[in-house]
């Protein structure tokens, strides 16, 4: 009898370790499908910031759409793009380099302004990793067809209300996005882009980069770029944050020009890995009229919220639920402010939920 | 269903390069028999996909396809207003590569597709990797202008006469000498009549929220540091930005 039984166990112990084979893998076909979603996305991001196309796409949010145009180009490192608006208004947004223009044809004004890339805000874009499948569920990538090409569809679901939902038809060759959609947690589209004309060129001609419309007799606003670092938003100021939604982090800083405030201001961009989130401080003239309890507006997927906060005009940017939005400026705190002679970097904190922020970066300290 | 299923993912494996010789003749046979397969493979516009799975002979296939659409043409010559020595151009300049045709291509090409073809627009391509490989193929109905910036086509316009590939290179030199006026893509963006979009109906749904322009400034700069796949939409958010509710506060930087 002891023969049979020990046999039984054995079978027993031989039949949990087959499960558990099979839980590993099943799981680990789960695992690598999630590393191929955000290989691909990754892909995407590059293609897009790296190579040289023209398209027309339709861009669709909050139940309206608008077609627009975009060219872009990097050229010696520098990125030139040009978006126009194909419907009703004819809008133009064109950057070149370093100056950035709006063309608004239908109230006849061009808005052009310097917009020197702070060192520490050239694109560094939001990075993917093992973190991000922590946060999102990446589904396994579908190959589909999509306008006749070859696609790869990667849709990545957040986990929590905190964040949106992403879904992206990737050409198989190019990498080029040809339908990008963000959708919230309830499944609901917010935004879609979808390209009904795409070409990959070698080159473009800075020709493209003009508006598309004489200019000539429109009113001419140029948004000077403070003249100096003189900075009224005391210098070194350093901003803690006190805790932020789950998984997100601070992943820049630096400051930026903004209308109404005569010197720059500290911009913070907060990510999770996918969604990010700016976060501008000590704003002189907030977009819209401050309230105590905070004012907010939703375009598609962009929220942007403005708040008085702890004697600070706080405006918020980004594509994330409103209540992301709020819950991360609430956490704004101006710390003990430095001693002028202190340097402006402070000791980094190990813990990414609570970085103490320079209000600046620290090369440029003014004696 | 599901035959048709397997039918399609063989085909579109086919054209990408991933499906075994012997099967490629298969299908290919199969192609030459069934009209409706050889329907579908027209209406997917699969052309493309065949040209861009043959990197070592990319040229290969697009003789052959423009043969057999050059002798469409010619049966239907009179009535139509395709100009065959037009579109022809873009072909003799790359038959000059090697052909190597791979054996599958040979029945395909021979049958008579071409009619279903002639709906596709078909563009100058290159392999991506060899930007000095290109295959040259024909806009039917359109003027094809040899153009050199292109690269590869990932999406055809829905109208041939708004293609970039026509229009970019043309406009280009077109209206180099003047800076401003008219813009050099007025024939690609002037002509929103053209193109098949889907309309806006602002009565279905409620309307957005107008961004206020003194927030333009703000989306920008936080566009820079956005996501590159949801870059397009928060710049072109700021383009649909409203009459500013207060006055200006740009005018101050005048």
């Amino acid at each position: 009898m002891p023969r049979e039984m020990r046999f039984a166990l054995q079978s027993r112990a031989r039949g949990s370790w087959r499960a558990l084979g099979l839980v590993l893998l099943a799981w680990a076909p789960l695992a690598a499908s999630a590393d191929e979603g955000l290989e691909w996305i990754e892909r995407m991001n590059q293609a897009l910031v790296s190579r040289n196309y023209s398209g027309t796409f339709l861009h669709e949010r909050g139940g309206q759409s608008e077609s627009l145009q975009v060219h872009h180009r990097v050229r010696a490192g520098e990125i030139s793009e040009r978006l126009a608006s194909l419907d009703g208004s004819g809008r133009e947004f064109i950057r070149r380099g370093e100056d950035v223009l709006y063309v608004l044809p239908d109230q006849q004004r061009l808005i052009s302004e310097r917009r020197p890339r702070n060192t520490s805000l050239l694109p560094r874009f939001p990075q993917l990793d093992q973190r991000s499948a922590e946060l999102y569920v990446v589904s396994p990538v579908t190959r589909t067809r999509l306008t006749a090409r070859d696609v790869r569809l990667v849709s990545i679901t957040p986990r929590d209300p905190f964040r949106y939902g992403y879904r992206a038809w990737i050409d198989s060759r190019t990498y080029l996005p040809l339908k990008t959609e963000l959708f919230d947690n309830e499944g609901r589209v917010l935004e879609r882009v979808t390209f009904t004309s795409l070409s990959l060129l070698r080159d473009l001609p800075d020709e493209l980069f003009n508006p598309a419309v004489d200019t000539r007799g429109f009113q001419q606003v140029r948004l000077e770029p403070p003249r100096q670092r003189i900075q009224r938003v005391t210098a070194q100021q350093v901003w803690n944050v006190q805790s932020l939604p789950r998984g997100f982090r601070l992943t820049q800083r630096g400051e930026q020009s903004v209308p109404g405030s005569e010197s720059r201001v500290p911009h913070l961009v907060f990510s999770d890995g996918l969604a990010s989130v700016s976060v501008f401080i000590g704003v002189d003239q907030p977009p819209f009229s401050p309230g105590e309890a905070g004012r907010e507006r939703r375009m598609g997927a962009s929220t942007a919220y403005s708040a008085f906060i702890n004697g600070q005009h706080v405006v918020v940017v980004g594509e994330v639920p409103v209540r992301t939005a709020r819950l991360i400026a609430s956490q704004i705190r101006a710390a003990q402010p430095a001693e002028p002679a202190k340097p402006a970097e402070p000791a980094k904190p190990a813990e990414p939920a609570k970085p103490a922020v320079p209000a600046q970066p620290a090369s440029p300290v003014e004696p | 269903m599901s035959e048709q299923d397997e039918r399609a993912s063989q085909l579109s494996a086919m054209f990408d390069g991933e499906l075994p010789d012997a099967e490629c003749e298969l299908v290919a046979r199969r192609l030459s028999r069934d009209p409706e397969l050889r329907r579908s493979w027209a209406n997917y516009g699969l052309i493309g996909a065949a040209l861009r799975s043959e990197p070592l002979a990319p040229s290969a296939l697009a003789p052959r396809v423009h043969a057999a659409l050059a002798a469409e043409a010619a049966a239907v010559a009179a009535n139509s207003p395709v100009s065959g020595s037009e579109s022809m151009q873009p072909a003799t300049q790359v038959t000059e590569r090697p052909l190597h045709l791979p054996r599958w291509a040979v029945p395909v090409s021979g049958v008579g597709v071409a009619a279903g073809l002639a709906a596709v627009a078909v563009f100058w391509w290159a392999v991506p990797g060899d930007p000095n490989v290109s295959t040259a193929t024909v806009v039917p109905s359109a003027q094809s202008v040899a153009a050199p910036l292109i690269e590869e086509v990932v999406i055809a316009p829905a109208t041939p006469a708004l293609a970039m590939v026509a229009s970019a290179p043309a406009a280009a030199s077109a209206v180099a000498p003047a800076p401003v006026v008219g813009g050099p893509d007025a024939a690609t963006s002037g002509e929103p009549v053209s193109y098949v979009t889907p309309r806006p109906n602002p009565r279905s749904s409620p309307p957005a929220v107008p961004l206020p322009a003194q927030l333009a400034s703000f989306v920008e700069a936080h566009s820079a540091v956005s996501a590159p796949m949801i870059r397009h939409s928060v710049i072109s958010a700021t383009m649909a930005v409203s009459e500013p509710e207060a006055p200006p506060v740009e005018a101050e930087g005048r």
